[in-house]
Parts: C-alpha cells; sequence; structure tokens
C-alpha cells in the first residue's frame, strides 16, 4: 500500500492581546460569513487564527463541506470561563447564573463556534492539553492517511498569561491532493 | 486494517449497587430507575433536582467522587481483561470528560480560594494521574466534546488500533454530577421536574447523572493470542460537526445523520444490518426530534424495524460517561440479545413515530448495535458494534 504524503498547506496565529488585527479580521470574517457575535477573547483568537490558515491554504469559506474536520487542542484557559460563570452562581444564587456565559464553560465551545463561523461540517475533536498541541496535529494527520477526513484544520489555542491566549492552527492535506488543486506546501508531516 | 475487539469492560453507575456488569445489566433490562429527587452536591439550596447520582457513603468528600468512581470503573475493567502488567505498560488510554473533577474546583471557590487552582481541575488532569495509578504507560489522551465525549473516546481508541500505532487502547469516560452543571442546565429550561420520558409527546427534559465506564480495546491477533474474550467489535465510527448552533442540535439532525452514514460506511454493514440503536434519547424536545429525523435521514425504511430506545431514562444523562455507559448496553444487547427499555414512555408522539422498546425489555438476537450522542456545539459521534468473530 502506498503511503499518504500529508502536507501543511495553511498556517495562522493571532495573540489575544492583538486587538486592532483581530477586530479588523473579524469584521471581515463577519462581512463573508454573516456570524455577528464573538464573546471570549478565547474564541476570537482562535476564529481569526483559522481564517488566517484558511486564507493562507486557499480553502473558501462558509465551506458547508463534511470532508474537512476540526482537531483542536486547548490548555486550561477554559478553566478562567469556568471560574467566572461558577463565581456567579455563589453571588447571585444558583438562578443567577449567566445564560451568556455557561456554553463556553465546555471547552468543545471554542471548536463548535470555528466550525459554525467556518460552516466546517466533518470531523470534529477537541482535546485538553497540557502545554502542546503536537498530539491532537498526529492525530489529524492519523484521520487523513485512513481516509476519515480528506483536509483537517488542526491546532490549538494555549494561555500565555491571564487573559491572554494565543492560537495557532495549521491545514493539512494529502500531498497528492494539494498538488491537485494547486496548493502551495510549507513541508510535510514525517509522522 | 485489523479487527478491534472489546475485551473488558468495567462500570459504576447508578442503580443499586452493583458488582459485576451482568447485575448492572439485569437491573437495567428490567426497567429499574435511579432518578430522585436530591439536593446539590455542595451548595445549601431549598430546592431539590431529579438526578440520578451514585451513593459513595459519609467517608469520602464530593469533591472526591470523580476519582473515586473513575478509579473503581478502571479497576473492574483492568481485572475484566487479565491484561498483563507489560501489556498494560504498553497500553494507550483515551478518557473523555466535559468537566473534569469540577467539584474540588467548586470548593476551592465557595471556600474563597480563587487564585489558587489546583491541577485536579485541570481537564487533562484525571487521564494522565489515573495512567500513572494503574501504571499504564502508552499514550494518554484526554477528549472534550461535550456530551459525545465518551462515544469519542471510544471511537478515537478503537481508530488507534485500527491503524497500527497501538494493540490494547483503555477507553472511557467520566463525569461527576455539580452545582455548576445544575445551575448551567437549569438556565437552559433544560431539566425535568417530571419524570425523564425519552420520545414520549410529553417529553419536558433531561435528568443529569454521573458515571465512569471503561473499555479495552484490543487487536484481534493481540487479543487471540493471549486467550482473551470477546464483548464484541467495534465495526465503526465517526464523528461530525453541525456547524449550526451553540447550544441546540441542527433542527433536522444533519450532523448526526451524516455520523451515522459515515459509520456505516466504515462498517460495511447495510442499514438493516443495525438491529439496535442506543439513542442519545435525552428527552428534551428538540433532541428526540432531531434525532428520530436523523435515524430516518440515515437509515430510510430500515428506521422503522430497527429497535431504538434511550438508557437515560433510567440512568440520567451522565454528561461525558453517557457515551461509554452506552456503548456498554449496546455490547450487553448484542451478548445477551435483551434490549433495554425507554422507561416512562406513555403518550406516542406522532413525530417520533421509531420503536423505542417501551417500558419493557425486549428479547431479539442483535447482531449490530449503534450508540448515538450528540453534544452541545453540534458535536455528534456514532459507533457500531458487531458480535465477536466467530473463531
Amino acid at each position: 500500500m502506498k503511503t499518504m504524503e500529508i502536507v501543511v498547506t495553511g498556517m495562522g496565529y493571532s495573540y489575544s492581546d492583538d486587538h486592532t488585527i483581530i477586530e479588523e479580521t473579524l469584521n471581515s470574517i463577519r462581512q463573508r460569513t454573516g456570524k455577528t457575535r464573538f464573546i471570549h477573547d478565547i474564541e476570537k483568537s482562535a476564529v481569526t487564527a483559522v481564517s488566517f490558515a484558511l486564507d493562507d491554504a486557499g480553502i473558501a469559506f462558509p465551506s458547508g463541506r463534511d470532508d474537512i474536520g476540526l482537531f483542536m487542542g486547548i490548555d486550561d484557559s477554559v478553566e478562567d470561563v469556568k471560574d467566572d460563570f461558577f463565581m456567579g452562581v455563589l453571588g447571585n444564587g444558583i438562578y443567577g447564573a449567566s445564560p451568556l456565559m455557561f456554553p463556553f464553560t465546555s471547552p468543545n465551545a471554542f471548536s463548535a463556534q470555528i466550525t459554525i463561523v467556518f460552516d466546517i461540517r466533518g470531523e470534529c475533536v477537541l482535546t485538553p492539553v497540557n502545554y502542546s498541541c503536537e498530539d491532537v496535529i498526529e492525530y489529524a494527520a492519523m484521520c487523513i492517511r485512513n481516509g476519515y477526513t480528506k483536509t483537517a484544520v488542526s491546532g490549538g489555542v494555549l494561555s500565555r498569561g491571564t487573559n491572554v491566549y494565543e492560537a495557532e492552527f495549521f491545514v493539512l492535506e494529502d500531498a497528492q491532493a494539494a498538488k491537485d488543486r494547486g496548493a502551495k506546501a510549507y513541508c510535510r508531516l514525517t509522522k | 486494517m485489523t479487527d478491534v475487539w472489546v475485551t473488558a469492560m468495567g462500570l459504576v453507575a447508578p442503580l443499586r449497587p452493583f458488582d459485576t456488569i451482568d447485575a448492572f445489566w439485569d437491573a437495567l433490562t428490567s426497567g429499574e430507575d435511579s432518578i430522585k429527587l436530591q439536593p446539590p452536591p455542595l451548595l445549601n439550596t431549598k430546592k431539590g433536582w431529579l438526578t440520578a447520582s451514585i451513593e459513595i457513603g459519609n467517608a469520602l468528600r464530593p469533591e472526591d467522587k470523580f476519582f473515586y468512581i473513575a478509579g473503581a470503573a478502571l479497576k473492574m475493567a483492568i481485572e475484566d481483561s487479565r491484561l498483563s502488567a507489560e501489556e498494560l505498560q504498553g497500553a494507550d488510554m483515551v478518557i473523555g470528560s466535559i468537566l473534569g473533577n469540577v467539584l474540588s474546583r467548586e470548593r476551592q471557590l465557595i471556600d474563597g480560594n480563587i487564585q489558587n487552582r489546583t491541577v485536579e481541575a485541570s481537564l487533562s488532569y484525571p487521564v494522565r494521574c489515573l495512567g500513572q495509578r494503574f501504571a499504564i504507560g502508552g499514550r494518554l489522551r484526554a477528549i472534550s466534546t461535550a456530551c459525545a465525549s465518551g462515544t469519542d473516546a471510544v471511537g478515537i481508541a478503537a481508530r488507534t488500533i485500527k491503524t497500527g500505532e497501538a494493540e490494547v487502547v483503555i477507553a472511557g469516560g467520566v463525569d461527576v454530577l455539580s452545582d455548576f452543571a445544575l445551575a448551567g442546565f437549569n438556565l437552559l429550561q433544560a431539566l425535568t421536574e417530571d419524570k425523564v420520558r425519552p420520545f414520549d409527546k410529553k417529553r419536558s427534559g433531561l435528568a443529569l447523572g454521573e458515571g465512569a465506564a471503561f473499555l479495552v480495546l484490543e487487536a484481534e491477533r493481540h487479543a487471540l493470542a493471549r486467550g482473551a474474550k470477546c464483548y464484541g467489535r467495534v465495526l465503526g465510527y465517526a464523528s461530525r460537526a453541525d456547524a449550526s448552533h451553540l447550544t441546540a442540535p441542527h433542527r433536522e439532525g444533519r450532523g448526526l445523520a451524516s455520523a451515522i452514514t459515515a459509520a456505516l460506511s466504515q462498517s460495511g454493514l447495510r442499514q438493516y444490518d443495525i438491529n439496535y440503536i442506543n439513542a442519545h434519547g435525552t428527552a428534551t424536545v428538540y433532541n428526540d426530534l432531531m434525532e428520530t429525523k436523523a435515524i430516518k435521514l440515515a437509515l430510510g425504511e430500515a428506521a422503522y424495524t430497527t429497535y431504538v430506545s434511550s438508557t437515560k431514562s433510567m440512568l440520567g444523562h451522565a454528561f461525558g460517561a453517557s457515551g461509554v455507559i452506552e456503548s456498554l448496553c449496546a455490547l450487553m444487547a448484542i451478548k445477551t440479545g435483551v434490549i433495554p427499555p425507554t422507561i416512562n414512555y406513555r403518550y406516542p408522539d406522532p413525530q417520533c413515530d421509531l420503536n423505542y422498546v417501551p417500558n419493557t425489555a425486549k428479547a431479539t438476537p442483535v447482531g449490530a448495535a449503534m450508540s448515538l450522542s450528540a453534544g452541545f456545539g453540534g458535536q455528534n459521534a456514532a459507533v457500531i458494534f458487531g458480535r465477536p468473530t466467530k473463531i
């Protein structure tokens, strides 16, 4: 059996303190997708980084495709949201909890927002990580190699201090498929 | 690609105390209801909630429950597997959980200890902690895909073996009842104050539950070489995103139908080959309607001859653990030829028109069974199990 070669065809990076870049990018995304509401800094950073990666790879969005999957890692950043929500419960009673914040206490809210904004309908996996998203990128590559997805958007969000987040995403695909659609390849994944 | 066998199971769940999976199964197939009115775990409130909880006695603090039930279920699975210490050292583990040990963090916040978050609250911690405790030396992976976490853990474990990356992978799901979740689901008006009545016309919401379940998955050749027993085989798995709404399912079941279709395609089975579906079946108005539509969309006419039941009517919704508990139920249906009922079912809903095995278990041969999960953020997952290979 011929071994499939996986290449990186798009890269995107975002830092939550780069407010101007993020707001400009989100405005552009609003115009392209009609999605208007972004609440949390983790979400804003992640959506911005994914839009850069997809644009870089030349993949149009909203996608509407179920052969593109999202494979995302997130560290304990999400615990900040959970703390805020529960402090609201303690302050205002069980009926005083914030309905806006509750959905974001589930870590996959951030991967979900990415799938919603870019209309990515394929595999969707969220992995809580310690300090690196390498493992989730390896899993994404394995899914391409074995035909579970054609293209993968993979990466994650890591905390870089109190309420400061760094998001980095890559577009992975089969080298031949990338070549056939005329996409550039930054590098190939050796494992 | 190698066949993937399920060679062991371990479980801690509501229902009367049980020592074996067979005892759990007897209680479940007799329609035992574990859901009752109870106070929240840590907060003092006048109001009680309908929940399905596990009794741990007074010797342990509520915040110890997560690792207590996780450890007990994993121990049961490891003992059932008869894997050697050397084999465990080479095994991988994948654990699905939505909130992790949330009660430990709740306790800290209640005590005013806001700044010093302990590592115990981290979602990546349980799999590392349990891996160390049971000397599981391979890759340790955490999954958090809302209520699909457990099913995704089983599916990812199966893929890891199927693609030759591991010989043995332990897949688990663990979550506990928390004040946190009660407050949140209350906000969403998703909690019932009546019985949990999946697919019933008068269904009014879910009851939260808790549990821990583990399956040992193994490459066929590895299992054969050591003479392991086989509960069933993992035939197919797929995950799909609705890409629709942060908390509500896609109304037509687009993502779940796509997951079922993809899992079926991998399994090599046809639509009529699926005899039983353990549904996500939360008893919320939208989930049950969406799920019915998804099953019909994916299975076509075969949907009407397939038994579909919701064990959440008896066990409540154990969050990230539910996918593994329900996978275990699908495997037990194959093993015993008994399909657990959907209890509290009284009034048929014209829009939910499949065979939901109302109130009484059904004895019938099950060659292939599917377990479905759907969760916040439009997460969907389907996993298909088949009978053990005839050797």
